[in-house]
């Protein structure tokens, strides 16, 4: 990913966190990525343009996916939250993120059409395996690694 | 005035953000009813009277736009207001939306302020519609 793109990959995760879910969010250095998780949910969508097609991807793990659940459907803990609302959580966040990310990137004119998020759960050896492969950047957010990707 | 209200989104979790938006945005709510994607939706509103549908744009098995294209070959839904809630950040798809019949699209994260105000305008319009 260029630097410039990754840039902005940063502030419009960072803003996606921030109002869909009142989460706030700090790059992480590559170094700096730990989790003690045992699995996680990764989310995938692709977009196709004209010119531009492509794919961008969300790794976090199940523990903060159940929290962002709770955060963008305005439940107390004490509440029931159904089954899938962990993956539904995840798979809004990244439709939230690719709509924004592409504006920014190739302004507001380019169409854009964009396949629904599909989610697959992950174990720690296969998000080690993301992180080692150094295709993603990563934020921290409520002390919890995120991990993202596009093919931009 | 309590307005029936149809929710299109293959996101449950969506749906009921919007449910829970209305309800802060103290949004008189009839009956309302929930679709999974288009085709769904269509059912809903070919079975009960709809005051105002919030759909998506993407979506399985039919998207937003293909069911607005379905609704305006049918004279009973044509004018039923669509109001679009999406992510969707390409100005020359909103535009087009809008020449298709759209009344309003409210860009996601959706505010209870912005939901209130859209609702509002377009039911405005609906009454002096004469419908």
């Amino acid at each position: 990913m260029k630097e410039e793109t990754k840039d902005i990959v940063y502030k419009v995760c960072c803003d996606v966190f921030e109002h869909l879910a009142f989460m706030f969010g700090e790059v992480l250095d590559e170094d700096d990525i730990t989790s003690v998780a045992d699995t996680f949910i990764k989310a995938s969508m692709s977009f196709k343009g004209e010119q531009q097609s492509g794919i961008v991807a969300i790794v976090v793990p199940e523990e903060l996916s159940v929290n962002l659940a709770y955060e963008i459907l305005g439940l107390e803990k004490s509440e029931q939250i159904d089954p899938d609302g962990p993956e539904d959580a995840v798979k809004e966040v990244l439709n939230t993120i690719c709509g924004r990310l592409l504006p920014a990137i190739f302004g507001d004119s380019p169409i854009f059409d964009l396949t629904p998020p599909e989610t697959t759960v992950i174990s720690y050896q296969e998000w080690e395996e993301l992180v080692q492969g150094h295709a993603y950047i990563s934020l921290e957010i409520e002390n919890n690694p995120v991990l993202i990707t596009t093919s931009l | 005035m309590a307005f029936n209200i149809l929710i299109v989104d293959d996101s449950k979790t969506i749906r009921s953000v919007i449910k829970k938006t209305l309800e802060i945005a103290e949004i008189p709510v009839g009956e309302l009813y929930e679709a999974e994607n288009g085709q769904a939706g269509l059912a809903v509103l070919q079975e009960n009277w709809i005051d105002i549908v919030f759909a998506d744009i993407n979506m399985p098995v039919m998207t937003g736009i293909e069911m607005i294209e379905k609704m305006n070959a049918d004279n009973l839904l044509e004018k039923t207001p669509v109001i679009i809630v999406s992510t969707e950040g390409s100005q020359t798809r909103v535009e087009e939306l809008i020449k298709k019949g759209v009344r309003a699209f409210i860009r996601k994260p959706i505010s209870p302020e912005t939901l209130r105000n859209v609702v509002n305008e377009v039911m405005g319009d609906y009454d002096e519609g004469g419908n």
